[in-house]
């Protein structure tokens, strides 16, 4: 309660248990100092093996009527001293602050200016900087909403800010969840949040401290935490129905979701092709046969179609070839129009009759297992409306991990890295939302497909694939990357590659200029 | 004999009159047809809308950015003026410095001095 005996906007909230004193001290300075002064502090201390640690809360609360102070008589955990600063917090909104962090000048008027803006948020979280000694080591800049990558990294971390209401609607900080209650905490509210936004400002510092999560070269620091992840990530799913087993990823804190092939499934294969003949490892192939035979080798327990959409000059051989390996499967829909990709796919897509259409170009081959299964079974979730593969050069470097539509550029994500490269904040090793997708690769329901008008055959060679993306967006769907689907991609030297002044003026007319960053973080 | 798919995605080998396998093949493909130029039409109707969207974001920014350069021309309007103010206060003071008697009588005096510097 304020002085006024009313409630303040903002709870913060910190569990207090030993910290270096004078690291807390700047702690303290960072909350006390903000401009906007509507929050009360809500301290309980953990029961300190050190009596100065109370000592400073209670001297620290003496000075200022906005600060409480709650001590456990014994030692109960993060988790319980945390339920008990929410048993005592009166505001509209919990802001999580640990004990030896600091809040950035002015974050809490961002944050109270940005829920105001929009009284429906009841989520919000910002950017961070890690920081050691004073100097910062790096910025983590977030992407915006993401349930997906959420599932698979508590990527959202500091700032966080909740509505209070919501927090004890789901149980505040759950037991179960120790050394992961943040990330259980987040996912539990976060089903149930009407609103969710995301703030691009560095708004916290995560202060390396010997032992602390933030000092990783203790590897040691918390190893608990990870299990409690992938237990956290695991209720939560069970909670929105999404069938999954939860593995542990190639690092502390990062998770891999194993999905099943959605058995009998039906899955038109969308496949435009010039019947085009290329060298791969030195030997010689017609692309769309090898991409075809990967394919099948590798599907099992689909009801898959392959609709090859092929121009005159494809060579009857490969037709047959294709009859050969995909049977009763094979549709084979000849395309005499003057070149446009666009009407090539939607003409294919007319012919298909499957749930789902994967449109996949000529000049690929499937690595990973099942990529078929595995590119549709995330599409049960019906906010998503796309994904998209992990596509290789033959020298295994990245072709595609994402499109950047932004930073005033529209461009692949870490285009030409190594494939073990783990990406700015594990980019590379979560599924996670992106801006586009290309058109190589691309799953979506059939339903989907029709609702946004198919690809724009405005756009004959270029950017069509850009523009479904953003009218798939535009219906309010989600774009998902998935790191476990790899194929290679060879990019055809018969491919067009320049691109009219038309289409990049016709991109830009529908979806407007590029915006100062990605909206899902991703750089060039 | 034929193969006919009917219109819930059932497929099977009927025995149909050559006469009419023509129509039937003709209709599926007038079908395809219609969902293609569904998907052309909602594309269109889809880029309709978000050039709309997208014109009316840059006109909302235009706007501001309009906003924004007449609160400067007015401001430096108003410089402007100031500074006309303050050069027409500067003059009229010369003016009067050089009308007065001080002036005249200090000209008289220093008169022989400028004659020798020429």
């Amino acid at each position: 309660m304020t002085a006024e005996g009313r409630s303040p906007l903002f709870s913060v909230i910190t569990p207090v248990y030993d910290p270096p004193l004078d690291v807390f001290r700047e702690t303290a300075t960072s909350l006390i100092e903000q401009s906007f002064t509507d929050w009360e502090w809500v301290l309980v201390d953990d029961a300190s093996p050190v009596g100065t640690v109370r000592e400073e809360l209670v001297a620290l609360a003496a000075r200022d009527p906005r600060i409480r102070v709650r001590t456990r008589s014994s030692n109960g955990g993060i988790v319980a001293a945390s339920n008990d600063a929410l048993d005592e917090a009166t505001g509209e909104f919990a802001v999580l602050l640990d004990h030896d962090d600091e809040l950035t000048p002015g974050a809490l008027e961002a944050v109270a200016a940005a829920l105001a803006a929009d009284p429906a948020i009841d989520y919000l979280y910002s950017d961070e900087a890690v920081v050691e000694d004073g100097i910062v080591r790096g910025e983590f800049r977030k992407p915006d909403w993401s349930p997906e990558r959420l599932r698979h990294q508590m990527y959202t971390s500091h700032l966080s800010v909740l509505r209070l209401d919501l927090v004890r609607e789901v149980g505040g900080f759950h037991p179960d969840a120790v050394g992961a209650q943040d990330h259980d905490l987040v996912l539990r509210v976060t089903e149930r949040a009407r609103a969710i936004r995301h703030l691009p400002e560095v708004l916290y510092h995560w202060r390396v401290v010997p032992g602390s999560t933030a000092d990783g070269r203790d590897a040691d620091a918390k190893p608990y935490a990870w299990d409690a992840g992938a237990r956290a990530v695991t209720a939560s799913l069970e909670r929105v129905g999404i069938d999954a087993v939860v593995a542990k990823g190639p690092s502390r804190g990062y998770y891999r979701l194993l999905r099943p092939s959605p058995h009998g499934a039906s899955v038109s294969v969308i496949i435009p092709t010039m019947g085009s003949r290329g060298l791969v490892r030195g030997d010689p192939r017609y692309f769309v046969v090898e991409m075809v035979r990967s394919l099948v080798e590798r599907s099992s327990g689909l009801d898959v179609e392959y609709v090859v959409v092929y121009d005159p000059p494809t060579p009857p051989r490969v037709l047959d070839e294709l009859r050969a390996i995909a049977g009763a499967a094979l549709t084979l829909v000849p395309f005499t129009e003057r070149f446009n990709f666009s009407e090539k796919c939607n003409a294919g897509f007319v012919a298909s009759r499957g749930d789902y259409v994967v449109f996949l170009n000529d000049d690929m081959e499937a690595i990973s297992d099942d990529p078929l299964g595995q590119l549709v079974a995330p599409l049960a979730e019906e906010s998503v409306g796309m994904t998209g593969a992990r596509l290789l050069f033959e020298s295994t470097r990245h072709q595609h991990a994402g499109i950047v539509y932004g930073s005033g550029t529209i461009y692949p994500a870490y285009y030409r890295t190594a494939m073990d490269h783990p990406g700015a904040f594990g980019d590379l090793w979560v599924n996670r939302e992106v801006s586009a997708l290309t058109g190589a690769c691309m799953a979506l329901r059939r339903a989907t497909f029709e609702e946004a008008g198919g690809f724009s055959e405005a756009f004959p060679l270029n950017y069509n694939d850009i523009d479904l993306c953003m009218k798939v967006r535009s219906q309010g769907r989600r774009l998902v990357w998935l790191q476990n689907v790899i194929l290679f991609h060879f990019e055809s030297i018969s491919r067009e590659t320049a691109v009219s002044p038309d289409e990049i003026r016709l991109v830009q007319s529908r979806w407007g200029s590029m915006r100062p960053r990605d909206v899902y973080g991703l750089t060039p | 004999m034929t193969v006919a798919t009917t219109s819930d995605g059932e497929t099977g080998v009927i025995d149909i009159d050559p006469s009419l396998a023509g129509l039937v093949s003709r209709l599926a493909q007038l079908e395809r047809d219609a969902v293609h130029e569904r998907l052309r039409h909602r594309d269109h109707v889809i880029g309709l809308q978000a050039e709309l969207v997208t014109a009316q974001n840059e006109r909302a920014a235009a706007e501001q950015r309009s906003s924004q350069l007449a609160a400067e021309v007015r401001r430096l309007r108003g410089a402007v003026k100031d500074a006309r103010r303050a050069a027409s206060a500067a003059r009229a003071e010369l003016r009067a410095l050089r009308s007065s008697r001080t002036w005249r009588v200090g000209r008289l005096v220093l008169a022989p001095l400028r004659l020798g510097r020429r």
